[in-house]
């Protein structure tokens, strides 16, 4: 009886889902979706997947579903939340969310209208039972949103769509290694987090939180009035119980009030670290009216809408790269056929001489035309369907990292091309931070109707099913440790530039361009440093000196680096003379994709570039 | 009467096959379709789309099979390689009293094994060029038959100007590539239902490199409205070569 039961129990899985922040998203940013799982039978173990819809006319190309697969167990009558971040391009779709296991299938839709704002987002985190409003100017009509610690996204992409972090009263030792990584890189790459006063000052010592923070937070204490914050916010503000503490060695103070530090600063990466000692959650500073003025102060503008990363990528400079570089290998069935269209032919003359001969053998030979025509058709077929050079496919890997002078991460775009010659489901794998795949839209080229990411350790893996002469382009981006330091000096007339290379790879053929035209720096090998000093790009009228090193047109030992650099890395021509850059080939890293497949041929590149703007007067940065 | 008790189809074995004097021609097609195929591989033409020879190398190659076995099927019905080696028409029909169908038959016969032949012997670099282009197997597998239908369909035009003209060789001629040049080439260029019913054009979109709407409404597939018309040009065919046959048999010259 009980085998019979167990045989007939199934699992039951309901699927419920929340997209965004607290349901909130910005539009046209990624979000986070929290997916709970629940089971109300039997252990089960199957696939969840979560379709989003891609493409479409808002984006030049045909639609297509994006898929993301990953493997779950639910246990017997248990929930399980899972975390994934999609990027739909469209909000009319909704989102599709399947998991199938057990012999069936549970799927559920998930409508994204009317859960958008146009502007990012605020998120605060707070453990309080006092609730602060974050009073903001009319000018930045932007949503606060209160999330648990828990639900910060373990995906530095999730972030897209927020502007600051808040937190208030909050530790951050609750977060977990992926959620701490996700939020220091979006921290690096521009994010700002807002540490907000409090009466609870020893959730800023614990070690998770103080390492982030601008301050050294010491205890509380009481001030009588704020001169200097009534008055430049207006409004009056007397007594009031603020944190004490004292500015850490790369904190910034921007306000204090009789020696202790207000408002503090600190950079990180490109984003920044404010705290704020004032208790905004509590009187008299939450009805002060001064505090929508000095939120604005603090946190400036809202940032522009993401933008595509500045390199260029398209069906015609891919197909080129595969044209003029050999890549293809596509000619290569060319002189075999040659040998075996005149082994054929000449194999029909032979028989025909012979056959002409006649005699005894006349008759017996002839039917051997049509065994030759079999033989050749069938070994040819063989031959040219299994054997020569030609690949299955070919993937064109174009990576740009885009280092800063100011910040230790850097943005990684990889700009990719798949091209097949063999109708397949191609599968390549990417680190589990290179997720963020969009295909291109390549006119003539197309993928079919979907890609499967399946998410998987160490790596990812994704499928591209296509058609046998089709081309799909990829972009995928990633936020990762900057693998080349750079430091740079601008004074009398010169340039001193070191660069460290802190990755594994070697750092090869590196250039300071400036104008157009570049001054060759040489090699840098892992671990390796280099430095130069050179003479600054003159004006026009101005001579240069005999033995100063001269600017040239920048060239690289292989063609293709060089068309690469002109028309996907700095496609747009027109030399920026204000801005200096810093660019050099990283060789001998692993792949960012790597293709197990022996039959598709892979070609990387990966170039790292780093702006530097000149100053009109002589400064050092 | 069986093909090979046939007399007229005995004649053109001993002509054409026993005493060899097609074989040249042959290999001379066989040269032509390979030296095709390899300047299809070498030639990238300008248009971006075909830069990569391999990826169209089987549909370039099924074309140019289709037009050079069609054109020497015309031209071996039309007698125009040793005609003065074969008996004429007259001959089977008054002297050695052949009936109008035996001679058809005879006739069609030759057409058909010509049709064979040449398609046999473009087999392999056909199969080649599918290999190269990664066609797909039914796609290589389904052309063949159509290449042979083609063959005789058309080739049996030559066989009515013999009919009509045995002894007017230059009308002949003229009439054979009037019938090709019309039926395989000029007809592609007259909008929807003429490339419907074009060889070519078919070809093309049975291969999935032409797009083509139905000529008059969704009832009609492409495919329905060619094979008919295919079907209608081999029997109007047949009908002018016995109404050929029967004028000579009847005496006019």
């Amino acid at each position: 009886m009980g085998l019979f039961l167990s045989a007939h129990a199934s699992a039951e899985v309901s699927i419920r889902a929340q997209p965004g922040f607290g349901g909130i998203f910005r539009l046209g940013e990624p979000l986070p979706v929290r997916i709970e799982l629940v089971n109300s039978g039997v252990a089960v173990r199957g696939v969840l997947e979560v379709v989003e819809a891609r493409g479409g006319p808002t984006r030049g190309m045909e639609p297509y579903s994006f898929i993301q697969r990953r493997d779950v167990f639910l246990s017997t009558h248990a929930r399980k939340v899972v975390y994934v971040t999609v990027d739909p391009d469209s909000v009319a779709q909704p989102l599709v969310l399947r998991f199938t296991g057990g012999g069936r299938k549970h799927e559920t839709a998930v409508s994204l209208r009317g859960r958008f704002t146009g502007q990012p987002l605020i998120l605060l985190l707070t453990r309080s039972n006092v609730a602060p409003a974050i009073p903001l100017s009319y000018q930045t009509p932007v949503p606060v949103v209160s999330v648990a610690l828990g639900d910060l996204p373990e995906d530095t992409r999730a972030f897209g769509g927020v502007w600051s972090v808040m937190l208030y009263e909050q530790s951050l030792r609750g977060l977990s290694r992926t959620q701490r990584g996700a939020l220091t890189h979006w921290l690096s790459a521009g994010g700002i987090l807002v540490v907000l006063g409090g009466a609870h000052f020893a959730l800023y010592q614990d070690p998770a939180t103080a390492a982030l923070l601008p301050v050294r937070v010491a205890g509380l204490k009481r001030l009588d009035a704020l001169p200097e914050l009534s008055a430049q916010f207006g409004g009056v503000l007397e007594d009031v119980l603020v944190q004490d503490a004292a500015a850490a060695a790369d904190g910034r103070v921007l306000l204090a009030e009789g020696g202790t530090p207000v408002l503090v600063e600190k950079p990180h990466g490109e984003g920044r670290v404010i705290y704020l000692a004032l208790d905004v959650g509590r009187p008299p500073v939450s009805d002060w009216t001064g505090l929508a003025a000095l939120f604005g102060e603090a946190l400036g503008a809202p940032p522009p809408r993401h933008t595509e990363p500045w390199t260029a990528w398209n069906l015609q400079l891919f197909i080129g790269l595969l044209q003029d570089f050999g890549f293809s290998s596509l000619r290569s069935p060319m002189l075999s056929l040659l040998l075996a269209l005149a082994l054929y032919a000449g194999s029909l003359l032979l028989w025909f001489r012979h056959w002409k001969a006649g005699g005894a053998r006349r008759r017996a030979l002839t039917l051997a035309p049509a065994g030759l025509a079999l033989a050749w058709g069938l070994a040819g077929y063989w031959y040219f369907d299994r054997g020569g050079h030609t690949p299955d496919g070919i993937l064109i890997s174009s990576t740009v990292v885009d280092g800063t002078l100011w910040s230790d991460v850097a943005p990684v775009h990889s700009n990719v091309g798949l091209f097949a010659t063999r109708h397949k489901d191609f599968s390549f794998s990417l680190g589990r931070d290179l997720t963020q795949l969009d295909l291109v839209p390549a006119p003539g080229g197309e993928a079919e109707a979907s890609l499967v990411l399946r998410e998987g350790r160490p790596r990812n893996l994704v499928h591209v099913p296509l058609e046998e002469w089709n081309t799909a382009l990829f972009r995928l981006r990633a936020v990762r440790p900057s693998p080349v330091a750079i430091e740079w000096e601008h004074s009398r007339r010169t340039y001193r530039i070191a660069i460290a290379n802190r990755g594994a790879g070697s750092l090869t053929e590196c250039w300071l361009l400036i104008g157009g035209r570049g001054y060759r720096l040489g090699d840098v090998p892992p671990g390796g440093r280099l430095r130069r000093e050179l003479p600054e790009v003159r004006g026009a009228g101005e001579e240069a000196e005999r033995e100063e090193p001269q600017p040239e047109d920048v060239w690289f030992d292989e063609k293709v680096r060089q068309v690469l650099l002109r028309r996907s890395v700095f496609p747009d021509g027109d030399a920026d003379p204000k801005t200096a850059f810093v660019i050099g080939w990283i060789r001998g890293e692993d792949a960012e994709l790597r293709v197990e497949d022996p039959r598709v041929a892979t070609h990387h590149f990966k170039l790292f570039r780093v702006a530097i703007p000149l100053g009109g007067e002589e400064e050092d940065l | 009467m069986r093909p090979w008790t046939n007399p007229v189809f005995r004649e053109a074995v001993t002509v054409y096959w026993d005493e060899g004097h097609a074989c040249m021609t042959y290999l001379l097609y066989v040269a032509i379709l390979g030296t095709l195929q390899v300047l299809a591989l070498v030639l990238p033409a300008a248009e971006a789309r075909f830069w990569i020879g391999p990826a169209f190398l089987f549909k370039f190659s099924v074309v140019a099979a289709l037009l050079l076995i069609v054109y020497l099927t015309l031209r071996f019905a039309g007698l125009e390689f040793l005609a003065w080696r074969f008996s004429p028409l007259r001959h089977w029909l008054e002297e050695e009293r052949l009936g109008v169908f035996a001679v058809a038959s005879g006739l069609l016969s030759v057409l058909a094994v010509h049709g064979l032949i040449l398609l046999g012997l473009a087999a392999p670099l056909l199969a080649w060029s599918g290999a190269i282009a990664r066609a797909p197997l039914g796609d290589m597998a389904s052309t063949l038959p159509m290449l042979f239908l083609y063959a005789v369909g058309y080739g049996i035009w030559g066989l009515v100007g013999l009919a009509f003209w045995e002894r007017k060789a230059d009308s002949r001629r003229v009439f054979i590539r009037w019938i090709f040049v019309c039926f395989f080439l000029i007809s592609g260029a007259f909008g929807a239902w003429a490339q419907t019913l074009n060889p070519v054009a078919f070809l093309l979109y049975h291969l999935g490199t032409l797009d083509m709407a139905p000529p008059w409404g969704p009832e009609w597939p492409p495919a329905l409205v060619h094979w008919a018309f295919q079907g209608l040009v081999f029997a109007m065919g047949l009908a002018f070569l016995a109404r050929g046959l029967k004028r000579i048999q009847k005496g006019y010259s």
